[in-house]
């Protein structure tokens, strides 16, 4: 009925622009909003890689995430399982390509506990500091991106300036600049240069006035705070519920590092902090909180870094006697071990049953477990706050699909 | 605590009817039969002494049989299913095992114990075709949908194509 | 050029017009930001502030395939990504050049053998103008890669016709350091116009 007085009264045409003379005066247009499915898809520049989320939005709200991950798989547990322990090394570069020797390491301290191989102690220094510089140009890495991803270009400048040094150090050690293969079964593969410990030192006390610049550049930054502060608050419940370890869970405010919990190498000689998240910005937990947790725990790895070169003994081997018979059989046994990635905990599963190769060598990537929480932390945030999340939560899409 | 300390506390609480304690090499763990692993993993969550809140891996083997040189079975055929948990309180790390059959590779997800567990059990059905029941979204993570056969068996045959893309080793040079 | 594409005669003129329009596309190619694996970190590294590629003109990253001209393949690519990789070349408005970084992209790389997934070099799917080798290649190798772009751009012909262009994907049959043009010498081995690009797979 009502339908039938209007068509008498108005023309045919159904949608009527508030502003058309044809459009009666109390007309309430009929706003409804729909849910739409858009699609941040694998070529994104804020995704930090080759990740598709496929996000339902309500205006600019978004309602439903779901993170479609495996562009990047790359057959990690079967290559493991079908190349001896020695040829796998250079594979576990790849995952988490920006702190590849954590990856080396974590996968060698898994083997050495499994085939019982004892490493000698400079080599375990020599890996220390290896270690330490690599996980601060890791979280360079993470804070150059993330001011990208808000939009500020030149944090990243400054943040890649520093990170050519470190890698400048690295590849004068191992020749490689990214994908290191420097740690090996049973020891490193050489031993330091001559300069090199010199050139870390004038490297570390340069590096710690840089920070002082991120810090006027980035992290008290009126807008950068404004886009980070109170988004994207974790509590520590979450967080453990879902498997976040590292930098994710310390923002929130839980003071585990697996450095101090369970210390592998030589950490337990070294003193550092273990900087948390207090919420001085917004809420504990928030992403300022894990950006923030990140530059502290840079200043930590300078100290770290430092008192291994102190502590470094003059002379000593860097690789274990008996490690060239694993290319062709190893001990049976089974054993996992934890290592702290820059990004969490980084676990290796190792099955070996006598042979060359692993029966089954498992990852425990940090980024695939800190990923599943966008599933429950984007629903209710508006678009733009999940790039500040995404960036926060530093995830390596090499990582995450192995 | 350990996995025989755990093993003691377990009988203390009643819940080790047929629980056993592997012993290593290396990693001991618990193997706990496939009808007790829920009833026991909620009880490692929740008890006080074990407190393990913190889920870190899920990973599923599949295994073949193997025999030593003199004939002995080393190692079953089956699957196997194994929970690697971590208490922030203890400080400690447990593992638990549960054996599978080959012809029926299912057990309990415990999703809703951890969160975590949802993304990994998705990644154990996708790559070795283990089945987590009471899961609530069970599809592939890594592959593409659409691919078939799960590659982390041991009898896997690697795939000559997927959906018109050549996946072959040595193909011939695209000529113009 | 559209409508006056190998239309004119070739003469020293139209050589010249052609030297003018390449020198143009060669000296401002944008690429587009895709970063797939480790590989996007040395992109990276090339677009900041030691290894500047802005200095050769490749320092605009543009973010959408539609307004880039320059495709960086840089990490592996696996079946699931392939067709994405197909997608974004053909949002690419011409002319496009793809440039296959690091040994993944070349030809499988590290996970030739058993990578069940991985796509064993992308020319199986993609015409490839340079393929740049390294795991990961270093920035000046990938700043190598681009100049041999620009003097392949260079040597194409766009307006003038008369002897034929080369083609799009096999390698540049300039010898590097001379700029093909006005070098009467130049050798050109192939006569076809365009190729018929495979679309999908590489069975002939």
């Amino acid at each position: 009925m009502a339908d039938s007085v209007s068509a008498t009264t108005a023309p045919s045409k159904t949608l009527l622009f508030p502003g058309d003379p044809l459009r009666p005066p109390d007309t309430y247009v009929d706003v409804r909003t729909q849910e739409l499915q858009i699609n941040m898809g694998p070529q994104h520049p804020s995704t930090h890689g080759v990740l598709r989320l496929a996000i339902w939005v309500d205006g600019e709200i978004v309602t439903r995430a779901d993170p479609d991950i495996g562009y990047l798989h790359r057959c990690a547990e079967k290559i493991g399982e079908s190349v001896s322990c020695i040829q796998y090394v250079p594979y576990t570069d790849r995952y988490d390509y920006l702190a590849a020797m954590n990856n080396n390491l974590g996968y060698c301290l898994a083997v050495e506990k499994v085939a019982e191989v004892e490493v000698p102690e400079r080599a375990q220094y020599i890996r220390t500091i290896a270690v330490e510089l690599n996980r601060i140009a890791s979280h360079l890495v993470a804070i150059g991106t993330y001011g990208l991803d808000l939009g500020a270009f030149t944090p990243f400048f400054y943040a890649f300036r520093e990170r050519e040094e470190i890698l400048r150090l690295l590849e004068w050690i191992c020749g490689a600049r990214l994908t290191y293969n420097f740690i090996r079964i049973g020891g490193v593969m050489r031993d330091t240069p001559a300069g090199w410990i010199e050139d870390i030192r004038k490297f570390l006390d340069l590096f710690e006035t840089r920070l002082d610049e991120f810090n006027d550049l980035l992290t008290h930054n009126h807008i950068f705070v404004g886009r980070t502060a109170n988004v994207g608050v974790l509590s520590i419940e979450d967080a453990v519920r879902y498997g976040l370890t590292g930098p994710n869970l310390r923002g929130s405010g839980l003071r585990y590092d697996l450095r101090r919990e369970q210390p592998y190498l030589l950490y337990d000689r070294f003193t550092f902090d273990i900087p948390v998240g207090t919420g001085i910005k917004g809420t504990v937990g928030d992403c300022w909180d894990r950006y923030w947790v990140r530059l502290l725990e840079m200043r930590e790895s300078v100290r770290i870094v430092r008192q291994a070169i102190d502590q470094l003994p003059t002379g000593g081997e860097i690789m274990a006697k008996n490690v060239r018979h694993l290319a062709f059989k190893s001990k049976a046994g089974e054993g996992y071990l934890g290592i702290e990635n820059p990004r969490g905990e980084l676990g290796y599963y190792l099955i070996s049953d006598g042979g060359a190769n692993s029966y089954r060598s498992r990852i425990r990537a940090p980024s695939f477990c800190n990923l599943s929480i966008l599933e429950s932390m984007l629903p209710g945030t508006m678009l733009a706050d999940a790039v500040a999340i995404i960036g926060s939560i530093d995830i390596v899409l090499g990582e995450v699909d192995r | 605590m350990t996995a025989a300390e755990a093993l003691e506390q377990l009988k203390k609480d009643g819940l080790a009817t047929g629980v056993e304690l592997f012993p290593g090499p290396k990693d001991a763990a618990l193997i706990v039969p496939r009808e007790r692993v829920k009833a026991v993993l909620r009880h490692l969550r929740d008890a006080r002494p074990f407190a393990c809140d913190l889920l870190v891996l899920i990973t599923g083997t599949h295994m073949t049989e193997k025999k030593d040189a003199k004939g002995v079975l080393v190692r079953e055929a089956g699957f196997e299913v194994i929970w690697h948990l971590r208490s922030i309180q203890n400080r400690s790390l447990l593992a638990v095992k549960c054996k599978l059959p080959t012809n029926d590779p299912t057990v309990d997800s415990v999703a809703d114990l951890w969160a975590a567990a949802n993304w990994h059990e998705r990644e154990t059905w996708d790559l070795v075709g283990i089945r987590f029941t009471g899961h609530p979204d069970l599809r592939r993570i890594l592959l593409p949908e659409g691919w078939e056969g799960h590659p982390l068996r041991k009898d896997y045959a690697y795939p000559k194509e997927f959906q018109g893309i050549n996946l072959e080793v040595d193909a011939p040079w695209p000529t113009p | 050029m559209g409508l006056f594409e190998r239309s004119l005669p070739d003469v020293y003129l139209t050589r010249l017009a052609d030297l003018a329009v390449n020198w143009g596309r060669s000296s401002s190619i944008w690429p587009m930001t895709f970063g797939i694996a480790c590989c996007a970190i040395e992109m990276m590294a090339v677009g900041a502030a030691t290894f500047d590629m802005d200095r050769f003109g490749a320092g605009a990253f543009r973010a959408t395939p539609r307004q880039a001209d320059l495709m960086i393949v840089a990490g592996t690519v696996n079946a699931k990504m392939a067709h994405v990789v197909r997608r974004l070349y053909d949002q690419m408005p011409d002319p496009k050049y793809v440039m296959a970084m690091g040994a993944c992209t070349v030809g499988g790389g590290p996970y030739w053998k058993h990578g069940y997934n991985v796509v064993k070099g992308i020319d199986r799917f993609v015409p490839v103008d340079v393929h740049v080798p390294g795991c990961p290649p270093r920035p000046e190798a990938i700043i190598e890669g681009v100049r041999f772009l620009q003097r392949k751009i260079m040597a194409k012909r766009v307006l003038a016709d008369g002897l034929p262009q080369t083609p799009d994907f096999t390698g540049v049959s300039v010898s590097p350091g001379t700029v093909g043009i006005l070098d009467p010498t130049v050798k050109v081995t192939s006569t076809t116009a365009g190729p018929a690009l495979p679309l999908i797979g590489a069975k002939a």
